[in-house]
């Protein structure tokens, strides 16, 4: 390793930590190697990588997706899906908390982020769940927990980066997505059920007639609707994933301005400059990884370490479960996009070369790293609920740790079974 | 300080715009596909200059209040004075980068010129100024920051 590749992690780690933007990070670690390494020449190229980083077809779809979910929940279309699920979930011992864990289940196919989870749901049902008896963390570790299914079932932030980072089928980990995102909403569910018992919730009268799901089933029928044109476009091969996202802004603008009337026009230049603002910060890192990756290039680094990994020999099951370990870590301290762009493409070469599926592999990834938005130290997720229950961190952080065991299991059974995330994009011919 | 609100405004306008041209644009390209059987060949060159241009522009209007997202648990854990300086010194290595994109974006520019795209035939230069521009501005608003927060500390 050469002196100025050693400075360049070492500026990139130590700057990152020191609550540099990662962005800035990558990029200043960059300027560093280029000058100690002494290629001034080289300067131009720093400015190309970082426009390419970004000129990518499959990148659109970030701000498409985050428009039309910012679409739908300004357009009030939330409390239909809370209707909804109210009659479907209701009933459950946990009551009101199941409810809050069926939204979020529903919302995450409007919505690719955790953050769109909270900020639309936690709101209602923090407030809620303290009302029927649940301590404030708990009820902030409860939404906190289910937020994750957002950037998990499609559409998906994480999933698009990770296709753009390492050419494994967008769609593909789309549909492969959706099983492991139920099965996490399932886990909590039953978790809550055993917690709500022991904590003595009382059971919650509520209405789950036939005609009750009917009715509220019928309400939320075009946002439910989404991800499952969403999924059927891009798997019946009618639409590329970007192509579905532009679509699917059609469809939520027709849904809030015209057929629910919820929205009126001029909301509009407010969410737009708001998109704007976060896919900037968003797709900023891909374009300043585009860069590190380029000095990763020059020193060979992915490809050796991928060898490296390869070289011990470990098989699938041993690539699985080092890859987990890393990114449960990696996953405390740094959020899930980064992750993905730093070692996206090393892990995704080794697990293929270990004759993993790339798209099980995938889905792995982003379920892991997405419960890392609820670990501790850095956990964007834990933060966010704890600002609406303004309970204290330390609170909820203890009240959260059932939640993170529940995920893990629910991980761990992904990483084994296969046919979990499979069994659709197999059936939709991936 | 009248102007960095313009250029604010201006920024935010430009971002906004493009991302509801990129919402009609994609939408379009498929109803055209399908409606008229007709793909224009140059559509996803132009929607990919567009998310640049939306790109660059949310970048660098983030920096003014410091939006972008970043790792600080550690950071926070320290006596306000160590906090200070490492902000400082963060923001400093910040501006040495931002310079140093704008001033090799120069050159990128200028070899770029005589490239031309596949599809729309427009000169690549054009198209990679977005980078260096947004990151003047970026370096802008990070200096009006910075000097915002000096002003504050001498005060109190």
């Amino acid at each position: 390793m050469s002196l100025a590749f050693g400075l360049f992690l070492g500026v990139f780690v130590f700057t990152l930590l020191m609550s540099m933007p990662v962005a800035w990070a990558m990029g200043f670690a960059t300027v560093v190697y280029l000058v100690v390494s002494g290629q001034w020449a080289m300067f131009p190229v720093l400015t190309e990588k970082l426009f390419q980083g970004m000129d990518a077809f499959v990148l659109v779809a970030i701000p498409m997706f985050l428009l039309a979910g910012e679409i739908f929940s300004e357009g009030k279309i939330t409390q239909r899906l809370v209707a909804f699920a109210d009659a479907l979930f209701g009933w459950i011992r946990g009551g009101i908390a199941q409810v809050a864990v069926g939204a979020c289940i529903f919302f995450a196919g409007i919505t690719g982020v955790a953050l769109g989870e909270i900020a639309a749901l936690g709101r209602i049902f923090i407030p809620a769940m303290v009302k029927e008896g649940y301590p404030a963390p708990l009820a902030a570790a409860i939404i906190a927990s289910a937020s994750i299914i957002g950037p998990t079932i499609p559409p998906s932030l994480p999933i698009i980066i990770y296709g753009s980072v390492t050419n494994v089928s967008i769609g593909g980990m789309f549909a492969a997505a959706v099983v492991p995102g139920l099965l996490i909403g399932v886990a909590n569910m039953l978790l809550i059920a055993w917690l709500s018992k022991r904590l003595g919730i009382k059971p919650r009268r509520s209405d789950h007639s036939l005609a009750t799901i009917a009715r509220t089933g019928w309400g939320a029928l075009l946002p439910l609707g989404m991800p499952v044109l969403i999924l059927a476009s891009i798997l019946g091969g009618l639409m590329t994933p970007t192509e579905a996202s532009g679509s699917s802004v059609a469809y939520a603008m027709v849904c809030a301005f015209v057929i629910y009337r919820s929205l009126s026009m001029s909301a509009l230049p407010a969410i737009l400059s708001r998109v704007g603002l976060f896919s900037g910060q968003l797709i900023i890192i891909v374009a300043c990884g585009s860069t590190l990756a380029w000095v990763l290039g020059f020193e060979n680094t992915t490809s050796r370490l991928s060898a490296a990994v390869v070289s011990w020999d470990l098989g699938p099951i041993g690539i699985m479960l080092v890859a987990n370990v890393v990114m449960l870590i990696l996953g405390m301290f740094i959020d899930p996009s980064t992750s993905i762009i730093l070692f996206g493409p090393i892990l995704a070469a080794a697990a293929s070369a270990a004759g993993i599926d790339p798209l099980h592999f995938g889905v792995v990834m982003i379920l892991n790293l997405n419960i890392g938005l609820i670990t501790p130290p850095l956990g964007v997720s834990l933060f966010a609920a704890e600002r609406i229950a303004g309970c204290g961190l330390s609170a909820v952080i203890r009240a959260v740790i059932p939640f993170i065991i529940v995920n893990i299991c629910a991980l761990v059974l992904v990483s084994c079974i296969p046919a979990i995330s499979l069994w659709l994009p197999r059936m939709a011919g991936f | 300080m009248k102007a960095i609100d313009r250029l604010e405004q201006l920024l935010s306008f430009i971002s906004g715009a493009s991302l509801s041209v990129l919402a009609a644009g994609v939408f379009l390209q498929v109803v055209m596909r399908y409606v008229f059987s007709y793909t224009p060949f140059w559509s996803e060159e132009a929607f990919r200059v567009l998310l640049v241009w939306c790109v660059m522009a949310g970048a660098a209007v983030s920096v003014r209040d410091n939006q972008h997202i970043r790792v600080d648990f550690i950071v926070e854990t320290l006596p306000p004075g160590a906090r200070r300086v490492i902000y400082s010194l963060i923001d400093v290595a910040t501006l040495v980068f931002f310079v140093a994109v704008v001033v090799a974006g120069y050159d990128a520019v200028t070899f770029n010129h005589s490239m031309r795209t596949v599809a729309l035939q427009w000169p690549m230069s054009y198209l990679i100024a977005a980078v260096p521009l947004g990151f003047a501005a970026a370096a802008v608003f990070l200096l009006v920051r910075m000097r915002a927060q000096r002003q504050a500390r001498r005060l109190a």
